[in-house]
Order: structure tokens, then sequence, then C-alpha cells
């Protein structure tokens, strides 16, 4: 008797679940399913947890910088370590093998030359302020001293932590309210040196200057739209932060996708994705930059030294002639995400401008696709026996901007280089190529159909290769056979 | 020179406009097009013989002029159409045909004067002058009705209607030199060059000047400017052979502002953001219709636009996609665009290889261009052009798998119906010309917010347009987005025609201003001035007042006449993103489809506007006057022929079929009561509450219980989906697009269900069930009935008592065959017919279409709805409230003995 009711009211259960299912069957069937987002990046956003307040556990007194780094690594142990493996601490990336270069090349901001305060080298006590170290003044560094690392410079939360020369705080910086405030990088943090590449606010990038701190969403949707900051897409794990920049690295690890986060084919219409094999999303998501602070396009240091009137956004004793734009419209080149670089000794093209660092990338390649660019000209000192660019000693002592004495500067310059100057020098055009991938417009702003293919668009056809406009010649898989229509039928 | 003052005077006007500009730098990337003399009428250059330049003959040197002439609509502005002497008679019998020449419309007013007009109010030269900046030349400005030149023909003097114009200095007729002032030439540059001066053109055809309209044209070319009192040629515009060089006219498609100048407002530049001055009459279909034709950026004009930053759609997303207009309105001969075998009925080809070369096309292209089907406009050019459908570039379907119902939706409903959800710029809404303002104008208002006054400032909102069955065309009958355009003027005379403009103007006006008998009659509060709402005939005794003041300026016999004229929106197309895709929008109470359109404010007169006959769409609705006498187009979709589910649930049954249930339910909560009471009653007599089983029966087979359930559940889900698509606001927690395709496929579970229970009962015998008993039925019948209404109440036995050979009782027996036979069937037939609108409309369309399959099928939901809850009662009627109920689950029920009659307490 008593097992029977319990067997029923399985049996009633079982033969619920079976009209049930006979009734929801043919519904799960026959009934479209709700078609997923195309485009979900918002399950890509890292997800932090709030950040243990360190004001207890740093009471300090920090006489010095190395003395937080102390502190920190007291708890944090494999935090020195693999801070020293990285670009921001050394300055130079991996051995790196370039095409028409026998031996592999290692590169980085330690030792390159760029046209904007042209190189590192002798110049260390300037430069190195924005150095994820303490006390890099000159050759004799060590790399290998963990307290040398400044942890605070990207991870002070408290707005109050300035670096000085040579990297170390500067001396009005109270270090036990600056080490209780530690957190993850804000956009503060990173913009405390990025924004201000080539030696002041936007110059040297173009798509980065303080107007990222609190952008309004047309500046830059992900941080003025969705509040994102720059850790969300430059993930960062073991203190190795994703991303890249052709400036001042030649191979392709660790590059940074939009399609990390975004689908390949986001958009609803056809037509658009159908672009994305051949155009960068930068190229229609990127319509301007520097929105909000001009840019630098153009430097003349063979203009230097005149008592002129200074203006920082034209002429400067120091550095010579500028030139500055807002709202610039990028250029367009074929990008495969490398570029060939510009190394110390290599021998300059007289008759034109030396690119420094041009991007590679072609049409027939289909890893590459048409990037916009900021490009930046430059004329710049360069041994005129020799034929190659010279890093002459700017900052500090003796250097250019005391003396305005281009020889005793190339000459100090080349005694730490280690290339030979022969005494006469001169000024040899440079063009630097920086790739544009920040200040991501809202699509409601991004480029139109007629942005590129009206008459006398953005995109110049025939020299990216082109017969003519794709929208009538087809994109670049060769021109599409113009057959009857029922091949396109068949297709 | 007194008689012919214009072309004096224009040369005048045309130094003090600054016309003649310095050549502006044009592109000068190489042309196929070959260097080419200009020559004048007689064939000579223009730099030998310093006249004007003649397109027919200067393109004529190896393109056919002539043959593009005689095809080309924006020549011949429906000129051979005029020639056609049996035309059907209009309704309006001052107006010729539907085209440009011989049509009329309110906003123009005007008309050209035939000779049974009797007096002539626009003659040949006049209409040139008053039309000619949207006629391209050629065509009636070139040749007499007789087919003579018309730069030849005599005046027979200040009344003919060829060759005689109205002086404004000395107010009078008289008579036209054809000879001095040349005809309009079909003017080739003004749509294939880069940079014609419209303005010039215009000017010159405003003076009279007409043999020089094409010439300055070409006035920002550089080839030739004003001298010191005449056109000079200049030499340096031209090669040692005496061609033009192609850096000053440069051939070319025409571009897209070339078809805007007449057409419409089209605006091409990215950078400039577009400004509009209300709704004035700069741009034809702009005025008419709020069409913009722009690749920008809705959110970047410049128009003060409601909620503007959130409308990042183009303008049109045709022009946004790079298309130009000449890519869908080609020319009907042009070998690229040339679509084959569509009339040939050669069905077993596709493809034709035998096309024109494109050295005899460009000899002779026809110009007669592929027209928006149905939506063209009345006229526009006459039959012989090709139609241009949305589906001759587009396939719809593979981009609506989303929509349910595709066949159905494109059958009624026109591809702009949804892809033209809006017009963001202001349209036209009202002419009053029953009235003039001080400025002599018709009193205007704008629909969109747009303002008459051409303030830029004013709040802009644009209008949803109405949507109406099309009348022509390949897609006659589907709903089309048009704008509707009431207009009242006074008419005069038998047969009647518009009070000509100048009697207009005498009617109110003396040299002072308003007439004082029209201010005394309409200025209410006697300031002097007439404002708003003084000037409008909204009263019997104003309206008398203007009368008078018409009979005395010599009208006969003047009445008001009042039209309303819809114009087709085909442009302004936007992406699916933008476009109507919210399924309640149209199905539900308040439909996009019957949503009221404002008509007008006022009724001047009192006269009820009424379609005008031709007009390019059905009139299905009605005209009403809201409370504050505005007048209303509410759109009707049963005029339409058209039954939207969720939209047109007949009012009348959905009551009748609520009220069915209410009764029931009435009847079931008064019969439940007595029951509930009487068995109280006999509990407290016997201190028990139900029997003890004495035996037990297993009633329902396993199969039973399954198809019962299966079924029961299908039909409340049925029921559920059913309001969700036949009253969607009564559940709005049920998507629509989702209900329609649940109740698809659960009605076909039911079919299903019902067949295969069919075949069960059928096969097994079980059908005897149902069979009622021959003989006895009515009085075994009436015993049940009497049972449920009176032996229930006192705990009688059932009299048939249930039992597995015999489950249903009489009663029973008749419903269940009523509803397998009766209802089920109904519902079934209907419900596939109705499933089959996207299938086999021609079927449907046998049984009356939806109207009527839909109101079947919801009667028979109510009925089905009232059984349910009748057959949920009833079987709580058992020996138990819950006996028949868990016998239904369980299979098992506590019965009497087999047969016993017996009472419930044994």
């Amino acid at each position: 008797m008593t097992t029977r009711p319990t067997r029923g009211r399985i049996r009633i259960l079982l033969g619920a679940g079976l009209v049930v299912g006979i009734l929801v069957l043919p519904l799960v069937l026959f009934l479209p399913r709700p078609e997923p987002p195309k485009d979900d990046p918002h399950r890509s956003l890292p997800k932090r947890l709030p950040h243990t307040d360190h004001r207890a556990l740093l009471p300090g007194p920090y006489p010095d910088g190395p003395s937080v780094t102390r502190a920190c690594l007291k708890c944090h142990e494999e935090a020195g370590r693999e801070v020293m493996r990285t670009a921001h601490w050394r300055w130079e990336g991996e051995p790196v093998r370039l095409p028409g270069r026998a031996d592999p090349v290692r590169i980085g901001k330690k030792t390159a030359i760029n046209n904007f305060c042209i190189g590192v080298q002798s110049n260390w006590s300037g430069c190195t302020s924005c150095h994820a170290g303490y006390g890099w003044e000159d050759e004799t560094f060590d790399f290998t001293n963990v307290e040398n690392i400044d942890c605070l410079v990207c991870h002070d939360r408290s707005g109050a932590y300035v670096k000085g020369e040579s990297g170390h705080p500067a001396p009005e910086v109270d270090l036990v309210e600056v080490a209780g405030s530690v957190g993850s990088p804000t956009r503060e943090n990173c913009g405390g040196c990025h924004f201000r590449g080539g030696g002041g606010d936007a110059v040297k990038h173009g798509d980065l200057d303080k107007s990222l701190r609190n952008p309004r969403e047309r500046i830059d949707v992900h941080m003025g739209r969705h509040e994102m900051v720059c850790a969300d897409c430059h993930k960062t794990k073991n203190h190795v932060i994703a991303g890249r920049s052709i400036s001042v690295s030649v191979d392709n690890a660790n590059r940074l996708l939009c399609t990390d986060c975004h689908a390949l084919e986001p958009h609803r219409d056809e037509r658009m994705n159908a672009h994305t094999s051949a155009i960068a999303c930068q190229t229609c998501h990127i319509p301007l930059v520097a929105i909000r602070e001009a840019t630098k396009v153009h430097w003349d240091w063979s203009a230097a030294g005149l008592d002129l009137e200074d203006d920082p956004h034209s002429y400067l004793k120091e550095k010579g002639r500028f030139v500055y734009e807002q709202l610039l419209t990028p250029e367009y080149f074929w990008f495969d995400g490398t570029a060939d670089r510009y190394l110390m000794g290599d021998r300059i093209d007289t008759a034109g401008a030396t690119p420094l660092n041009a991007p590679r990338g072609r049409p027939e390649d289909p890893h590459s696709a048409i990037w916009p660019f900021k490009v930046h000209t430059g004329r710049q000192i360069y041994d005129r026996e020799h034929l190659y660019l010279l890093v002459p000693k700017t900052a500090g002592e003796e250097g250019y901007w005391e003396s305005f004495d281009w020889d005793q500067a190339a000459r100090l310059g080349s005694e730490k280089t280690g290339l030979s100057y022969s005494g006469r020098y001169g000024f040899a055009q440079t063009e630097m190529y920086w790739p544009l991938t920040h200040m991501v417009a809202p699509k409601e702003k991004s480029l139109q159909c007629a942005d590129c293919h009206a008459p006398g668009g953005r995109l110049d056809w025939a020299a990216l290769g082109y017969p003519g406009d794709p929208i009538r010649w087809g994109g670049r898989k060769g021109l599409r056979a113009a057959g009857p229509p029922w091949e396109e039928e068949r297709r | 020179m007194k008689r012919f003052f214009p072309l004096a005077l224009f040369f005048v006007l045309f130094a003090v406009s600054g016309a003649r500009r310095e050549a502006e730098a044009i592109d000068t990337a190489p042309t196929m097009h070959p260097l080419f003399p200009l020559l004048d009428e007689t064939g000579t250059n223009v730099l030998a013989s310093g006249g004007p330049v003649s397109a027919m003959r200067t393109c004529g040197a190896c393109h056919d002029t002539e043959f593009i002439e005689k095809e080309s609509a924006h020549a011949g502005a429906g000129w051979d159409a005029s020639r056609e002497k049996n035309r059907e008679p209009n309704e309006r019998p001052w107006e010729e045909d539907e085209e440009m020449l011989g049509g009329w419309n309110a906003i123009t007013y005007r008309t050209i004067s035939r000779p049974k007009d009797g007096a002539i109010d626009l003659s040949l030269p006049d209409w040139i002058r008053f039309f000619g900046r949207r006629h391209a030349g050629g065509g009636p400005a070139y040749r007499a009705a007789d087919g003579s030149l018309l730069s030849e023909k005599k005046s027979a003097g200040p009344d003919d209607p060829e060759a005689s114009w109205f002086d404004p200095e000395t107010r009078r007729r008289e008579p036209w030199d054809w000879e001095r002032s040349g005809a309009v030439e079909m003017n080739c540059f003004l749509c294939h060059i880069p940079d014609p001066d419209n303005d010039a053109r215009i000017s010159a055809l405003e003076s009279g000047a007409f043999r020089w309209a094409a010439t300055f044209t070409l006035a920002r070319t550089g080839v030739g400017g004003r001298g010191e009192d005449v056109w000079r040629w200049n030499r340096d515009a031209f090669d040692k052979e005496g061609r033009v060089r192609s850096d000053r006219i440069r051939v070319q498609d025409p571009p897209n502002e070339a078809c805007g100048r007449c057409h419409g407002l089209v605006h091409g530049d990215p950078d400039m953001p577009i400004l509009l001055k209300g709704c004035v009459p700069d741009y034809w279909t702009t005025l008419t219709t709020g069409q913009i034709l722009s690749p920008q950026r809705i959110s970047e004009s410049g128009i003060n636009l409601k909620d503007k930053t959130d409308l990042f759609r183009s303008w049109d997303v045709h022009a946004e996609r790079m298309l130009s207009c000449v890519d869908c309105h080609h020319s009907s001969n042009n070998p690229v665009h040339g679509r084959v075998f569509e009339s040939a009925g050669l069905e077993h080809l596709r493809f034709e290889p035998r096309k024109m070369s494109m050295g005899e096309y460009l000899k002779r292209p026809s110009h007669r261009l592929a027209r928006a089907g149905g939506a063209s406009a009345r006229g526009a050019g006459g039959s012989g052009r090709p139609e241009q459908e949305c589906e001759s570039c587009h396939l719809a379907e593979k981009t609506h798998k989303w929509l349910p119902y595709w066949k159905r939706h494109t059958a009624v409903l026109s591809c702009n119906a949804c892809h033209t959800p809006r017009l963001y710029a202001p349209a036209r809404q009202t002419i009053d010309w029953t009235v003039l303002t001080p400025e002599r104008k018709p009193r205007v208002a704008c629909r969109g917010g747009g303002s008459p006054e051409s303030d830029p400032l004013a709040l802009v909102e644009g209008y949803e347009p109405v949507l109406l069955p099309r009348t022509e065309g390949k897609g006659a009958g589907t709903l089309h987005p048009h704008n509707l355009i009431s207009s009242w003027f006074w008419v005069e005379g038998e047969p009647e025609r518009p009070v000509a403009e100048a009697r207009l103007a005498e009617t109110f006006f003396d040299g002072n201003g308003y007439r004082e008998e029209i201010l005394f009659a309409l200025d209410a509060n006697r300031d002097g001035f007439l404002d708003e709402g003084e000037l409008v005939l909204d009263t019997p005794e104003k309206t008398d007042a203007v009368r008078e003041r018409l009979l005395k300026a010599g009208a006969v016999d003047p009445r008001i006449a009042a039209e309303i004229r819809p114009y087709p929106i085909p442009h302004n197309v936007t992406t699916g993103e933008w476009a109507t895709r919210d399924c309640r929008a149209c199905h539900g109470r308040d439909s996009r489809l019957s949503r009221a359109f404002p008509l007008a404010g006022k009724t001047p007169g009192g006269a009820l506007p009424a379609f005008t006959a031709g007009a390019s769409a059905v009139p299905a609705g009605e005209i009403v006057r809201d409370a504050e006498g505005r007048l209303l187009f509410v759109p009707s979709t049963r005029a339409m022929g058209l039954h939207v589910l969720g939209h047109d649930a007949s009012q009348t049954a959905n009551r009748i079929g609520m009220f069915a249930i209410g009764v029931v339910l009435l009847a079931i909560a008064a019969h439940g009561g007595f029951r509930l009471r009487a068995a109280r009653r006999r509990w407290a007599r016997r201190g028990e509450r139900f029997a003890t089983p004495a035996d037990r029966a297993y009633m329902y087979s396993a199969y039973e219980r399954l198809w019962h359930w299966l079924q029961a559940l299908a039909i409340l889900a049925l029921l559920a989906t059913g309001i969700a698509v036949h009253l969607p606001g009564r559940a709005p927690f049920l998507d629509f697009a989702l209900s329609v395709r649940a109740h698809n496929i659960l009605g076909f579970l039911v079919v299903i269900n019902a067949a295969l229970a069919a075949f069960y009962h059928l096969a097994g015998g079980e059908i005897r069930q149902y069979i009622p008993e021959r003989g006895n039925f009515f009085s075994q019948a009436i015993e049940q009935a009497r049972y449920y209404l009176r032996g229930v109440f006192r705990g009688e036995p059932h009299p048939f008592a249930k039992r597995p050979g015999r489950k249903l009782n009489p009663l029973q027996q008749i419903t269940y065959l009523a509803i397998l036979n009766l209802l089920l069937p109904l519902q079934t037939i209907t419900g596939v017919l109705i499933w089959g609108a996207d299938r086999w409309p021609s079927v449907d369309a046998a049984f009356g279409g939806l109207p009527s399959l839909a109101a079947v099928h919801a009667a028979g939901a109510w009925l089905f709805a009232a059984f349910l809850a009748m057959h949920v009662y009833l079987a709580t009627t058992g020996p138990t409230p819950s006996a028949h109920i868990r016998a239904m689950i369980v299979g098992w029920e506590d019965a009497p003995k087999n047969g016993d009659h017996k009472e419930e307490s044994h």
C-alpha cells in the first residue's frame, strides 16, 4: 500500500512529462531560434576584484623609491622578476631576424632612433623619467637590481606621484601616501608617459593625449561610452602588458587586435563585413585623430638655435621648427603589423626622406590590411661623411640645449652610441609612421561609403595598388570576372 | 523695342547679378568625350558667328539629337500626349492631361491656356517663362502644336495662345516675336556638364531670351561671358580648330545634382551640413514630400531637427551607398542596364548576347529614363518607360527570413512602406488659394514642423507618411508611403477652371494693399491687418464677401473647389536597422496602417476635399473632422481589403464571444454555487462527505489519456497565442511574431493529434462511445438535462452512469459530435487557410480572403473557449468533484458497481 501511490505519482509525472514533451518538441524544432548577437565584446572585458587597501600594509616611512619597492616585494615576491622581463623595464625586445639583415637584431627604446627627440643614448637623465625604474642616468644602470624597479609609476592611484630626473620620485612626493594608494593601473598611470611621448602632451602619437584621461564618447568610444581603462584592452599577465608599436618593435609578438574582443564580421550589413578582409577596423572607425589636442606632424631640428620668438607649437630655440595639426585626417597604407626599421648606423637616403619604420604590407598579402597612419616628417642631424643618422646629446650638461652647438652635441652623443662621427654634420629628411588605433569613434561617427568611394575620397586607389575604385573594379582578390548574370546566380 | 523689352532687360539683369564669374577650376582628368566645336542654329561655329550655341546642332554632330528630343520626357513635357485629342477627359475640365505641359496642380497653380479656355491666362511664351526653370527645353518650347518650328512662327496677334505674352508693364497681352526670341532648344548642357549656370539659364528664360538659354547655361565654364552688352565667346577656351578645350566643358553622365536641380534637394557634399529653409518651393519633391537625397547622416545635417543626434541613419541609403540617380533611372536602351526577355516570352533563353553596341547606344541614347514603378507621380512622361522596382536589384527574400508571412507582407506592402518609415524634412500640407497673403501668395501650411516662412530655426519634427494602395505599375495595390497635399481654390465658369491668378490679385488688392471690402469682411479685430487667424475663409460671411469681390472682378459663378493630391515617396530609403520592423507597429490597435493623417487646420468655405481622379493612390479611408475642426484622413484597412492580424479583430464578434464566455462562466458559478450549497446540506445531514468507492473501473487507456491531455494543453496554448495574435493589447507578455509561429505549430499538432485519435477510435471501435443511441436519444438527452438542472443538486446518481463501455452521456455525445465534426474541422480549415495566406493566396481569395477567414476562425475560437470552460466544470460533476479529472489522469475511476443506479451513499 505504501509503494503504490509513489509509483503512481511517478507514472503521473512521467505522463505529464510526455505530454509536455510532445507539445514542446515541435515548438523547439520549428520555431526560429533567436540569432546570437553578431558581436559581443563585453564578454571579453576583464573582471577585476576590488583592490586591497594597502594603507595599513605599507605604513612607511620610505626615504626613497627603492625602499617602497622592497616593501612591495615582501609580499609580491614574483613581481620583481616579472617586471624585469618586460619591455617597460628593459626598453628593448628579444633578438629578431629581419629581412635583409644577416644577424638577428635587438630593438627597443634603448637604442632606437626616431625623428622626435632622436635617441635615448647620451640623454638618459631626460628620457628615463618615463622608465619604470629609479636612477637610470647613464650606461652603467644596473638592470638586474630589483630595487630599481618603480612600482609606483604604474600603480599609484593617489595622482600625487611624479617622477623627476633619471626616474627618481620628485622630492616633494609623499611616498607613504602614494604607496598606500596603490591599485590596478588607471588611464592616468599609462597616460603619464604614453600621452606625453615625444616630450609633451599629444606630440608623438596623435591618437594618445591627455584628452583620453576622461574623454567624451566622441573622442574614444571605449573610454567615453563604456568607461573602459587602458588595461581592459591591454590585458596584462605577469606584468607583461599586451600591445606593441612599430616605433620600437619589429616583430608581431604580443600584438593587440580589435578582434580580440570583437567579432571579425560584426556588422549587420554584409556589404560592410565584406570590407573586413582588406580594411582594418581602425580605417573606418578612427576617422580623425588629435581631436582635442593638436599633434606634431613635422619637426625640423635644423632650424634650432635661433633667437626667434618661442612658441611650443611652432618654434623653440632648443628644438627647432614644428608643424602641429588638430583633427588630423590619417594617411592610409597596406600594413601587416610589422615594419622595416632604421637601425643605428644604417645608410640614409640622401635623395629623399629616409623612412625610420616604414610599415610592411602588400595588397597581394592576405594578412595585410589598409590601415590609418599618422606620418611624422622630420629633419634631423646626420653624418655627412658616413651618411648615417646621429644621436646628439641634447639633455644634460654640455648637451645641445645648453650649448646650442651641434658639433659638440654630435661628438658627445657619438661617444655614447659608439658610432664614429666624422665632424661633418647635416640635416636629413626622415619619416615615421604611427599606426592609429586609439580614439575610436562611436559607430555613428565612423566613415561612410562616400568618404573613400566618392571622387576625391580618402583612399588613393592607384597608390594602394588597385586598378580603380574597388566599388566598380572589385577587391584585391583579382578583378571579378565580368561574366553573364547566371555566373553570379550560380555562386 | 517697346514691344520686346525683356531681352534688353535681361542683359542688364545679367550684368547686375554678376553672373559672369571667373571659370572655376574644374577637374581636368582626361575624358573619353572627344573635343567638339560649339555650333549655332545654322551649324556654324559660334566663334565665327558670335551667336548663341545650339545644343541640337552641337551635340547633334554625333548624337541623334532629334531622336533624343522626341524620346525624352524631359524635353517633351507630355507634349505628344497633349496633342492626342482622344484622351479620356479628366475630371478637371481645365486640365488637358497629367503631364507637365497640360497638367495642373495647386502648388504652381497655373497651367497653359487652351483655345477652348476663351481667355488666355498662360500662353506658350508665358508658360516657358514661368515653367521653363524646370524644363530642359525642346518639346513644346521648340515646336508648335502643328509640328512647325516655333522660331519660324509668326504671331497671329495678342490672342494667339502660341505667340503672345502678358506684358506686366502695360498689363496687356502683346504679340510675341518668336523670330527674335528664338525657341528653347533641348539643353543637353543642363544635365551633362559638371557646373551649369542654372540661374543664368532661368533668367534668360524669364526675360524671354529663349535662344540664349543654352548659352547662358555655359556661363561658368569660361567659354564666354557678357561683353559690352552682348555675349562674347572667349577664344582662349577653344583650341586652334575651334573646338572647346576639355578643361572648359567636360561632358559627363548626369550627376545627382543635375537631377536635383529640378527634382528636389540633392546634397552630395559630406562636409557641408544640409540646410533647409522650411517648406518652400526651392526643391520640388522636397516640397511635396520632404524627401532629401543625400548620403549625409541626418545627425550631421544642419536642420534643426528634433532628436537629431540619435538619427545617425543617412537621408537615403542608396545615396549613401554611392548610387547615382541614373543608376536606377537609366536610359531605357542603355545596354549596361539591358534587361532582356522580360516580355519576349522566350522561356528557353536567359541571356540575350546580341545587345546594342555602345556605339549604337551613344548615337541614339533614348533618354526615356526608367521610372519608379507605380511610385511615379501622375504622368511623368507617359508610357514606354521601363519600370524600376526595388526587386530589379534586390533579392529581398534573402534578408527577410526573420519576417513571418514574407510573401503576404510583400503582396500588400511596397518596400518603401517599411523602409521609408519617416520623412525628416517638412513637406507641404495645405495650399489655400481662396485667400491671398500680403505677398500675393496662397496661404500654405507644412507638416513635419516646417515653417512656410522659411525660418531656418523652426523646430522640424518630420512626419510619418500615410500608407495607401498604389494605383499604377507592377506594385499596384500595395501600400506605399504618401504625402497628402490638400488644396482649396476658387473655380469659375462652365466648364470650370481655377480663377486666374491675376483676377485673384485684383479681387484682393488694389494699388495700396488689401481692398477695403476684403479688410472689412476679414479683419475681425479691426486693426487694419489680416493675421493668420483672420486670413482664412472659415465662415460663410467671409466666403460670401470674397465671392462678391470675385464677381465684381469679372469671375463667372465663382465657387470653392478642394482636392487632395497624394504624392508618393519612393526615396529616402533606409536599411533594416531603421526600417519599421516592430510587428506591433501595424499589428495592434494603434496600427500605423490606420493612423489619422492630418490634412488641414481649417476647411475654407466648408468645401471638403476629395482625392484627385487618376491619383497615384487609392483613397482607402475617410476624411473626418476632429473636435477642433481639423480635417484628418483616417485610412481604413477594411477599405484596403485587408485584415491585419491584431488590428482588424471584429469588435462586435469579440464582444459576442466574450459575452458568451461570460454567460457560461456565470452559469457555472450559479450552478456550482447551488451544487455546493446542496452538498453542504447533505454533508450536514449525514455527517460524511463522499461515499467510499464501491468499485474501481479502468476508464481511460493510457493512449486516451495522452491524447486528451495533449489536446487540452495544445488548445489552451492555442487560445493564449491566439489572443496574442488577435488582440495583442490583451497579451502584452507574448511576443507577436513568436505567437504567430507558435500558433501555427500548435495548430498542426492539434490536427495531427486529432487525426491519430480518430484512427484509434475508429480502429478500436471506441468510436461507438460517441454515437448516440438511436431512437432513445432525445428522451435520454432530456433525462440528462433534467439531471443537470435538478438531480445534481439533490445528490441523485447520474442517469447514465459512466462505465468503461459507455463513458459519455447523451449530452456529451451530441456536444462532442458537434465539436469534432463541426468546430474542429472549421477551425482546422480556416486555420490552415490563414496559414496558407502566404502560400496559396488565390485559394484564400476564393474563400473571401483573410477578412472572412479570420472572422470565422476567431468566432470558432470563442466557441472553443466557451466549450472548454463548460467541459472543465462538468468534469467536476462526478461522484466526487475530482473523480473524473483523477480518472483522466490515472485511468482508474471510482464508480458505482457495474450498472447499478445507486445513490452516492450506497
